[in-house]
């Protein structure tokens, strides 16, 4: 049930990507700018984070999903309201209830996969993109477009040294499975991480979870 | 000019002609270019249509990308000129409205146009407002055929299309399903409803419609419009690998997706089918299915056979 090829996908990114031209360098730099952030972990730094993260998920909600990819795919009016409901979770929590530290000295194992999966999509996942035949035009950045905002932002919550974050892997973890379909279905191999990335986090998470009920 | 004969034609004469068609059992790459164009009529009104037609899930759906669209527009002037009229689309299919009326305002020679659309939203007031943008986007003044998209609120929808047809707004009405769902509900609305078009999944892979839907359609005189004639794409590339065999020249396919074409429009109650394609040449291929005989009960059989032990 996907309304269009993996060419006219391709297309509408070299598109998205001219239009937004430097938003998506400017997205990466605040994503380096937030996992060093995370190397002190206080909760003015786990605010500031968190407005970075909220940032991405909105920006990629309103622009890519609800203005550009809108017109060739019904699908995307749903994931741009996920995606802007998951910006103002994290705004709630993160921002307003500074419920949110993030810890990349966590000596844990979850803290050490999370600090992996965030460079998994801030480096990885754009040199798989250029590796696997595709330019700089037609790669999807973290902060402005769905698959790697989404494991980024697995990876950050996985870096939450303290409390329950359930509520707010929900949507990334629906996301990393309708995403991994789609993946699939056109195919986009880059985005086959989406799966190993959403069960290593559902997994981390729920061992967390675990024993911080005890 | 196409010389243009009936599907109902078309039976009668493949007696007569079978003693030659058998003769040439062997031939793979028949020749037919001045053979008969295949129509079928549209029971309601007795207006006749090709049998095959155009889909344009996800083919048309190419956003604004200029090289895409003249790709497309090629598409289209090759089904113009190969005799085609019908063009089905949604506002479900993103851009495809929108580019179907960018190479549309580029094609002169498009007076055979029948032009099929649907809606596809919840509600009068957004029916309306969709329809009416979908006129705009196709540079319609009115729709030849409009259906209401899987059976998305069709009582509401249903109560507009009866309006604009009174009004002469809108030529005729259709409902749709895809991918064999609903059929039960689908059979109980046309079974009560004066539609003029239904719109279902049938191919020689498919065939749950043979059951109910299809002989209720001809009982009801409502024209059939065959969606996913080639399960997108997945039965030509699976048939693909296999020989086609000799006995298709019979009923005069060079290729297997004249075959699977043949199969379903010689279904006495499918009015057309209507594949969807990005390429020319197989456009052209898909079109040549409008030419020639058709099989009868017998040879459909063997078809299904055929297809099912590969």
């Amino acid at each position: 049930m996907i309304p269009y090829s993996r060419e006219v996908f391709f297309s509408f990114l070299a598109d998205y990507n001219a239009a937004i031209w430097p938003a998506q360098a400017v997205a990466h730099l605040l994503g380096v700018m937030a996992v060093s952030l995370t190397f002190k972990a206080t909760g003015y730094n786990g605010r500031i984070v968190s407005a970075i993260m909220a940032a991405a998920w909105i920006w990629t909600g309103e622009i890519y999903h609800l203005t550009f990819f809108v017109s060739i795919s019904f699908w995307d009016r749903g994931f741009g309201t996920l995606f802007i409901i998951q910006g103002l979770l994290i705004i709630w929590s993160g921002v307003c209830r500074s419920h949110l530290r993030f810890d990349a000295k966590a000596r844990e194992l979850t803290g050490r996969a999370g600090l992996a999966i965030v460079i998994l999509a801030l480096v990885a996942y754009p040199l798989l993109s250029g590796a696997i035949g595709y330019g700089w035009s037609e790669t999807a950045w973290f902060g402005v477009s769905p698959t790697a905002t989404v494991i980024f932002t697995l990876g950050l919550l996985l870096m939450t040294g303290q409390g329950r974050r359930t509520h707010l892997l929900v949507i990334p973890l629906l996301c990393s499975a309708t995403g991994f379909a789609l993946a699939l279905l056109l195919p986009l191999p880059q985005d086959w991480m989406l799966l190993p990335v959403g069960l290593a986090a559902t997994i981390l998470a729920f061992r967390r979870t675990s024993r911080s009920d005890l | 000019m196409i010389a243009k004969v009936t599907k109902e034609e078309i039976g009668r004469r493949r007696f007569l002609t079978a003693a030659a068609g058998f003769a040439c059992s062997t031939c793979t790459a028949p020749a037919f270019a001045d053979s008969a164009f295949l129509t079928s009529a549209i029971p309601s009104s007795g207006e006749r249509l090709p049998v095959i037609g155009m889909g344009s899930w996800i083919t048309f759906n190419v956003g604004s990308d200029e090289k895409l669209r003249a790709g497309r527009l090629e598409v289209l002037k090759s089904f113009f000129t190969t005799g085609g009229a019908l063009i089905d689309s949604s506002p479900m299919y993103g851009s495809s409205e929108d580019v179907i009326g960018y190479c549309l305002k580029r094609i002169t020679d498009r007076q055979a146009l029948f032009a099929a659309t649907k809606v596809w939203t919840l509600s009068k007031w957004l029916g309306v407002r969709q329809m009416e943008e979908s006129e705009r986007l196709w540079g319609q003044a009115r729709f030849d055929l409009m259906q209401i998209h899987n059976l998305l609120d069709w009582e509401t929808h249903l109560e507009t299309l009866k309006e604009w047809k009174a009004g002469g707004r809108l030529r005729y009405s259709g409902i749709t399903t895809s991918h064999g769902r609903r059929h039960g509900e689908l059979a109980e609305i046309i079974s009560k409803e004066p539609f003029d078009f239904v719109q279902l999944t049938y191919n020689i892979a498919d065939r749950e419609a043979e059951k109910r839907l299809l002989p209720l359609a001809a009982e009801r005189g409502i024209a059939v419009i065959a969606n996913r004639p080639f399960r997108r794409g997945e039965l030509p590339d699976r048939l693909s690998r296999h020989p086609l065999p000799a006995w298709a020249g019979e009923i005069d396919c060079g290729n297997w997706p004249q075959f699977l074409l043949k199969f379903i429009v010689s279904h006495p109650a499918v009015t057309c089918a209507i594949p969807a394609t990005s390429r020319v040449e197989h456009m052209r291929e898909n079109m040549g299915a409008c030419r020639g005989r058709l099989p009868d009960a017998a040879m459909r059989k063997r078809m299904i056979s055929y297809v099912e032990d590969l």
